[in-house]
């Protein structure tokens, strides 16, 4: 089975959101080809159509982001806008629905039921995973705007785990709940019509506190690595306010 | 924490391509000076209410880049954005000067439209790195001890459900914000869906601003 990836981060390539895709691709196996997309939003408008036609004829799309400010980048928001613009395009319709497979009826009309499957999976890096739940709202109201059919995602706290993690296998106690979730994800993508029941929120298996420790540390470490001077990631370059 | 009078104004970020944004800014704009911007607001104007300015700021008018999500204005240019060039950090010193910012968006599937959404991603520089907790859910520090207010006027949802997530979505941003209002709480009272009716967000927007003050953080100089 063929499944499109909108990769939503405007880092692209290097980003946390591409490494999900990693991870599931080595779950999902042999019978799953993934077919992704980087930095949508950037791509120029002569090749956006025949990229977007690649996307639309897969039965199921799957589109991962960070969380940016509580809400989808505005980079992924773009780059939705482009997809669904791009459907009504080529389908020349009001509400864009893309059936199942891609095949469109003669005259281009597009079928009411069985619209492109939509899966997300969408990180922060706080905590919590159930802070993506508005991010994960978003990309089901961009289906029922589209006419594709919204099935659920996972929302990832302690993303910044997701590449620090990169070489720790996945088994490893710490990546399980993560993987777990992941691994749910990608079953619902294989199986024909299938769906998540509900989202799946979950984070890396660490305590709060040490997470928190972590990531404050790292922060200070890339300071260092950046030259710059102790004590001035408090800095207030606007004033005293 | 600095005397309210040299707090300037009220900024008003919306997108001048659109036509509800353009009507929702004047209405604004008309509230806080009702002598130069059309019919005065109902109710006694407070002393802040008019000595205040509204500064409208057109964002689809002016160079602002997406935010590449480098972490450049934690660890390597702490409180500036790496991008230079384009008004991102003009923006934040805009904010924390300002008593009150109001984010005016389409709807756009219960979040902000793309040109808004660049704006307040924009706006990340303004907060710390570090972690601390609010209401049991992990979120950044403040950099800065004040926050302006975080008002929202959403236009343009089509469905209820949209509109649903709008309010909640908004009031996330306020708590990650550390817009002082907000602090305690999911309130949505501090977001409006506007329906075409000006007076209907004069009133809601005259409320909300004269509600009593509490400008600070809550957050020590480090």
């Amino acid at each position: 089975m063929n499944i499109a990836v909108i990769n939503g981060s405007p880092r692209g390539e290097s980003a946390s959101s591409r490494e999900v895709i990693s991870i599931l691709e080595r779950l999902g196996g042999a019978d799953l080809q993934w077919t992704g997309v980087s930095r949508l939003d950037l791509l120029p408008e002569d090749q956006l159509e025949q990229r977007v036609e690649e996307l639309c004829r897969a039965p199921v799309l799957l589109v991962t982001a960070p969380l940016y400010i509580d809400g989808l980048p505005a980079t992924t928001i773009r780059a939705l806008e482009r997809y669904r613009k791009a459907c009504l395009h080529r389908y020349g319709k009001r509400d864009g629905h893309v059936p199942e497979g891609g095949r469109v009826p003669e005259g281009g009309h597009p079928v009411q039921t069985g619209g492109q499957r939509v899966f997300a999976v969408v990180n922060c890096g706080f905590y919590e995973g159930s802070q993506n739940r508005h991010a994960l709202e978003m990309v089901e109201h961009f289906c029922r705007e589209s006419g594709l059919t919204w099935c659920g995602g996972v929302g990832i706290g302690t993303g910044e785990m997701i590449r620090g993690l990169k070489e720790v296998p996945l088994r490893a106690g710490v990546r399980r709940p993560v993987v777990a979730a992941l691994q749910r994800l990608v079953e619902a993508i294989g199986l024909p019509g299938g769906r998540l029941e509900e989202n799946l929120y979950t984070q890396h298996r660490l305590p709060w506190w040490m997470y928190r420790l972590l990531g404050q540390l790292g922060w200070r470490r890339q300071a260092r690595r950046n030259g710059v001077r102790r004590g001035a990631l408090h800095d207030r370059p606007h004033g005293v306010v | 924490m600095l005397p309210t009078t040299t707090l300037k104004d009220i900024l008003v970020l919306y997108d001048g391509r659109e036509g509800e944004a353009r009507a929702i800014s004047g209405a604004i704009s008309g509230a806080i000076n009702p002598d130069d911007g059309g019919a005065a607001a109902a109710g006694s104007r407070s002393d802040y209410r008019s000595a205040a300015t509204a500064s409208l700021v057109d964002v689809s008018g002016i160079p602002v880049r997406d935010c590449c999500g480098c972490f450049g204005c934690w660890v390597r240019t702490p409180g500036l954005c790496i991008l230079t060039g384009d008004e991102g950090n003009e923006l934040c010193h805009r904010t924390l000067e300002a008593r009150a910012v109001v984010f005016i968006s389409r709807i756009t599937w219960g979040g902000y439209s793309g040109a808004i959404k660049t704006v307040a991603d924009r706006m990340l520089p303004l907060l710390h790195p570090d972690f601390r907790r609010v209401n049991g859910a992990m979120h950044h520090r403040m950099r800065y001890s004040r926050m302006p207010r975080l008002l929202t006027v959403g236009y343009g949802g089509r469905t209820a459900g949209e509109e649903e997530t709008f309010l909640r979505y908004t009031a996330a941003h306020r708590t990650n914000f550390g817009a002082p209002d907000d602090r305690n709480g999911n309130s949505t009272r501090f977001t409006t869906i506007w329906r075409g009716d000006t007076g209907a967000l004069r009133r809601w927007f005259t409320a909300v601003i004269a509600e009593g003050r509490r400008d600070t953080t809550g957050e020590v100089p480090a």
